[in-house]
Order: C-alpha cells, then structure tokens, then sequence
C-alpha cells in the first residue's frame, strides 16, 4: 500500500477540541500539488521551487504556471483549486481545524484562469473563504466556479 | 451609408472591447445543490446563483452576464481539465470497544486500497473514534488503537 504521510489522528468523539488543536499541526502543509502539467513553480520565502506532483504546500505559496503549464491541488479541507496557463495564484491565508470543520481561506488570482470546487471551509459561513483578483473580491458560497483575472 | 455602418461597427467592436479586467462563472453541481458565489468590486455587489450565471469584472462594476458550458470549455478548459479527483470518504465500523472492525467493514477494506492505488498520488487521513461509553481514558486509548490498526492496513 503507498500511502504518502498517513495522518493518524486520535478524537474522542463528542470531545474534539482539545485533541484536535494539538494534532492541528501536521507538519504545516495546507495542502498538496495533485495535478502539474507543462512549467509550474512554486514561490515560497522568495524562492521559485518547481512544483511537482505530490508536493506539500505551505500557507502563502504563491503557485506560477508557465504558458504550457496547468495545477491542480488539494487543500485540507477538500477545497479543490486548479490554475491554467499563464496564471498565478497566492494561497494568501489558510487556516483549517480538521476537528470542527472550522477555518480561514484566502487565494488571490493574479493572473489567469482558476477553476475551484469549494470544501468545508466555505460550507460553514459566506465569509470564511474568499478568491480576490486584482479587481474583485468573491465571497465563496460554494462551490464550483470559475474566474479569470485579465491584465 | 458604407461609412456609417463602418462606424457602427467600430463602435460595436470598442463595446465589446470595453476594459474587462476578468470574468467570474457559477458552474452547475453535479448534485443539483443549490451554490451561490458574491462577486464584490468596490461598493457594488452582484450574486451568482444559477448555474452558469457570470459576472463580468468592469471598472464599473460587476456586469451581469450568462454564459454557456461551450465558453466556460474555451477560457477554462485547461484550468478544469487539471482539477484534482475529489477526495473519497469511507466509514469503517468497529466491535464495540475493540479495534476489530465489524464483518461488513472488513469487506469495505479492499475497495479502500483499490481507491488509494487508483489514485497517482494518494493521501491518507484516518481519524479514529469512539462512542461515549466509558471512561475517556480508555475510549481515548481504543481511539487512537483504532486508527492505528487502520493505517497499518
């Protein structure tokens, strides 16, 4: 069986927070690169990475793709976000209680073309996950949509 | 005449033109539930809550729009085509306070693999309860038992 970093999470149903906070951290990673077709970077603490399949992100990973490039990830809420050609988009904030469901997303389009189909995040009120591009701010009630950012 | 219509259609085409700065499109849910995305730009608001309902980004302002399952393929067929397969959940049962699963949910435990090994890059979350029975000291050993017992698959 491959399993790539297997969570093992201990919750006492009915008595979750207290568990769920200290098992919160999981090596800070709010998501993972599913997709990567073409050129695709990642930009983290000023270094351009290339970004390939099965690569963990960190909150304010800005995501580049090239003209023949697209991205496809997955974030710990089961928010799903893919990026076309040209684009560039900033996992901005991203905050995620796996326990009660509860958290913050933020992503900016800069540039491009972003396709989502929202998780729990959105689910659980109309402001806790928002899609910005450098004209418009989207309050993100679920779930799938799609948006460009013209230059 | 040929100079009016020509104009015309300069106009038209600058209309068009106008400085879009980007389009948002509200997609159908393969459920029918029902969505909804608030498209803010400055103080002026629009909501999109029917399938393929779009807005376009305008200096002015959301502009309401519709758009077309064949349009959204051609500005955003690259983007979708590399949305990720949506995560699977499954729901595994124990005997009661112990780390066995039941007869039905040992049969679900191939279908698991299966799912995992059909996926180019997998990740596995697995959270272990417990009812309320007992103390919290044992139902939180047994927890964590249980979800051990299930990576270890």
């Amino acid at each position: 069986m491959q399993v790539q970093g297997a969570v093992v999470r201990n919750l006492l149903l009915g008595l979750l927070s207290a568990w769920a906070l200290s098992a919160a951290g999981e090596g800070d990673s709010i998501g993972q690169v599913k997709v990567a077709r073409g050129t695709v970077s990642v930009d983290r603490n000023g270094q351009a990475l290339p970004a390939a399949v099965g690569m963990r992100l960190q909150s304010a990973d800005v995501l580049k793709t090239g003209a023949d490039g697209a991205v496809g990830v997955t974030m710990r809420d089961d928010s799903l976000l893919s990026a076309g050609p040209n684009s560039i988009l900033a996992l901005q904030r991203f905050e995620y209680d796996g326990a009660t469901q509860q958290g913050h997303f933020d992503a900016r389009l800069q540039r491009g073309t972003l396709a989502v189909i929202s998780g729990r995040i959105a689910k659980q009120s109309p402001t806790a996950m928002t899609v910005a591009t450098p004209s418009a701010v989207l309050g993100v009630r679920g779930t799938h949509f799609v948006v460009s950012a013209d230059e | 005449m040929s100079r009016c219509a020509a104009l015309g259609l300069a106009l038209l085409l600058a209309a068009c033109a106008a400085p879009q700065q980007g389009s948002v499109v509200l997609l159908p849910e393969a459920d029918g539930h029902a969505t909804a995305v608030a498209v803010q730009q400055g103080d002026k608001q629009l909501l999109l809550d029917k399938p393929y309902a779009a807005a376009q980004l305008t200096r002015d302002g959301p502009r309401a729009a519709t758009s077309s399952e064949q349009e959204v393929q051609q500005h955003y067929g690259t983007a979708l085509a590399a949305l990720p397969s949506p995560p699977a959940q499954f729901t595994l049962y124990f005997v009661e306070g112990k780390d066995e699963f039941t007869d039905q949910s040992r049969q679900l435990v191939d279908n698991i693999l299966a799912e995992i090994a059909r996926r180019p890059v997998s990740d596995v979350l697995v959270i272990g309860h417990t009812d309320k029975r007992g103390s919290d000291a044992f139902n939180d050993a047994l927890s964590l038992q249980r979800a051990e017992g299930c990576a270890s698959c």
